[in-house]
């Protein structure tokens, strides 16, 4: 994002809650003594700069119209992202200037660092599907 | 099966063909080709040079590494003594792929080779016959020959004939597990009754079969493999047949195709079960 | 060595073989392959299909595991045009993620949990790896 200050935004409230958006490439269905299971990847959030929206500023249809069909719901406090590990991701968000709903979640350290697997699992961990 | 000993044996005349025929064969790629004695004058230059006069048509390229000579032998050698060898490469030999707009259609040429490939690319392509697969090669093979006299390197001398079908058995269209090759292979027993070697981890298997007459050969090879494009599971079966010509005249070298690919025709016809001949849409 | 080997000299159509394919790796290759042709922003986020060259470096990773029909494989794609090997067998996976700029980094999981994670670096790292994962 251009013209963007790779701080943390505290307009974004640990409570507040995040959406990101897992495309079917993630999704798994696991099946276990007939019943059914929709599991994630933590390679959903493997990624520079990850890319998240508010889910009090967007609708869940607006939210998924640019992803492709199937795409699902990961739903997580923002605290799961700002708590140091292991309880947390240890990151930073940052709002997008441009639109109030949008957010980067980021290494606290490093925020233009790829995340790492551990950060990955703890946001897969701590998920809700939606 | 006197009638096909006659037809494998003898070129057949377009009218007496009785090859068996399917409507959707697995065949995914048929390569129809010479091997020729190395034009000592034939240079990267002259790959250019051809590639330009036929770029209307193959419009692609791609260079990769030559192939080494394969010769039919049937006189048994001595071992020679273990030589070794320094040869002075004075410039670096490639093979040239040449290649259409759809990528169907491809011309192979190197110094001492010179091959036709059809193959399928999307999938939905119809295996076009030999009877149109032969005259193209045969299009493209004088096409080159010409080009040859043009350039003065003189005419090629054909050593070997050679015609490939490569056929693509996918997992799920007859056959779910190794075990269950013997719907799909004659001469393959099931392992059902076995009581310990059930479910191979891979099998691989190697037929050669000497062409009456010592025409040639034809090699069956069966490996599982995994087809890049799309990522299918797949056993291939591929039939090669191979063999010195009567003569270079063009008649004979086209005879000759004519005759390998009867035979992998009717082998592969001996070689699988009526049972994928079936799922095969066998007609003839 | 070469991860995809034409299977006879004059062929053209690309096939993967090799003298000894688990149903691991005949899973997980086959994954690898399918990914290649994934579309621009098949992601949502922009991402590329992962690269030709990408994939042959997990194809020839996946062939190093000695992993047999006991353990469950899978390919995945990753934004920005990486790919992961998922490994899993009871309570314990193994996940080897490669990248375009050409670093892999491992991820141990035990019953969901993270027990370690780093780059990997070495053919004898991942033996250590697969000691660990079996």
């Amino acid at each position: 994002m251009p013209d963007v200050q790779y701080v943390d935004s505290p307009e974004v409230q640990n409570s507040e809650i995040l959406w990101r958006i897992v495309p079917p490439n993630y999704i798994q269905i696991v099946s276990d003594s007939g019943t059914s299971t929709i599991r994630i990847s933590e390679g959903a959030f493997v990624t520079r700069e990850m890319s998240v929206f508010r889910a009090s500023r967007i609708t869940k249809d607006d939210a998924l119209r640019r992803f492709p069909p199937g795409s699902i719901v990961a739903a997580f406090p923002a605290s799961l992202a700002r708590d140091l590990p292991p309880a947390g991701a240890g990151c930073i968000l940052v709002l997008d200037p441009a639109d109030s709903s949008h957010v980067l979640v980021c290494d606290k350290d490093n925020p233009h660092k790829r995340l790492k697997g551990s950060q990955a699992n703890t946001f897969r961990r701590g998920a809700t599907l939606v | 099966m006197g009638d096909t000993l006659h037809t494998l044996e003898n070129p057949v005349r377009k009218e007496e063909r009785s090859l068996p025929l399917y409507d959707s064969p697995p065949v995914i790629e048929t390569v129809l080709g010479f091997q020729f004695l190395p034009i000592d004058r034939f240079s990267l230059l002259h790959l250019g040079l051809f590639w330009s006069s036929v770029k209307q048509d193959y419009p692609k390229f791609q260079i990769k590494p030559p192939l080494n000579p394969i010769v039919e032998q049937f006189e048994y050698l001595k071992v020679p003594a273990q030589v070794l060898e320094l040869d002075l490469v004075k410039e670096p030999e490639v093979r040239c792929w040449l290649i259409d707009q759809r990528e169907n259609h491809l011309v192979q040429i190197q110094k001492d080779r010179f091959h036709f490939n059809w193959k399928k690319v999307t999938g939905d392509e119809i295996y076009p016959k030999y009877d149109t697969c032969r005259p193209r090669f045969r299009r493209e093979w004088e096409r080159f020959s010409q080009f040859l006299v043009d350039e003065k390197l003189g005419s090629a001398q054909v050593t070997q004939c050679e015609v490939t079908y490569v056929n693509h058995l996918e997992m799920g269209l007859g056959w779910n597990s190794y075990s269950e090759l013997h719907k799909v292979f004659t001469g393959l027993a099931s392992m059902s009754d076995r009581k310990l070697l059930r479910e191979p981890e891979h099998l691989s298997l190697n037929y050669v079969y000497v062409i009456p007459g010592k025409k040639g050969r034809l090699h069956i090879d069966v490996r599982p493999g995994i087809r890049r494009e799309g990522g299918t599971q797949i056993i291939q079966l591929q039939m090669t047949a191979r063999g010195k010509p009567a003569s270079n005249q063009l008649d004979d070298l086209l005879g000759w195709l004519d005759l390998g690919h009867e035979w992998i025709v009717n082998g592969f016809t001996d070689f699988t079960t009526q049972y994928m001949h079936t799922i095969w849409g066998r007609k003839l | 060595m070469s991860s995809v080997a034409y299977a006879h000299e004059a062929q053209s159509v690309e096939v993967f073989t090799a003298p000894r394919l688990t149903h691991f790796h005949r899973e997980v290759i086959s994954q690898l392959f399918k990914k290649q042709n994934m579309d621009q922003n098949w992601d949502g986020y922009g991402s590329s299909p992962p690269s030709r060259e990408l994939i042959d470096r997990a194809v020839n990773l996946t062939i190093m595991l000695n992993f047999d029909e006991t353990t469950q494989g899978q390919a995945l794609a990753l934004e920005g045009g990486g790919v992961q090997i998922e490994c899993s067998k009871g309570n314990r996976e193994l996940h080897f993620s490669l990248f375009p700029e050409g670093t892999v980094e491992y991820l141990k999981l035990e019953q969901g949990h993270t027990v370690d994670e780093g780059p990997v670096y070495s053919t004898s790292q991942v033996r250590d790896l697969e000691l660990w994962f079996d």
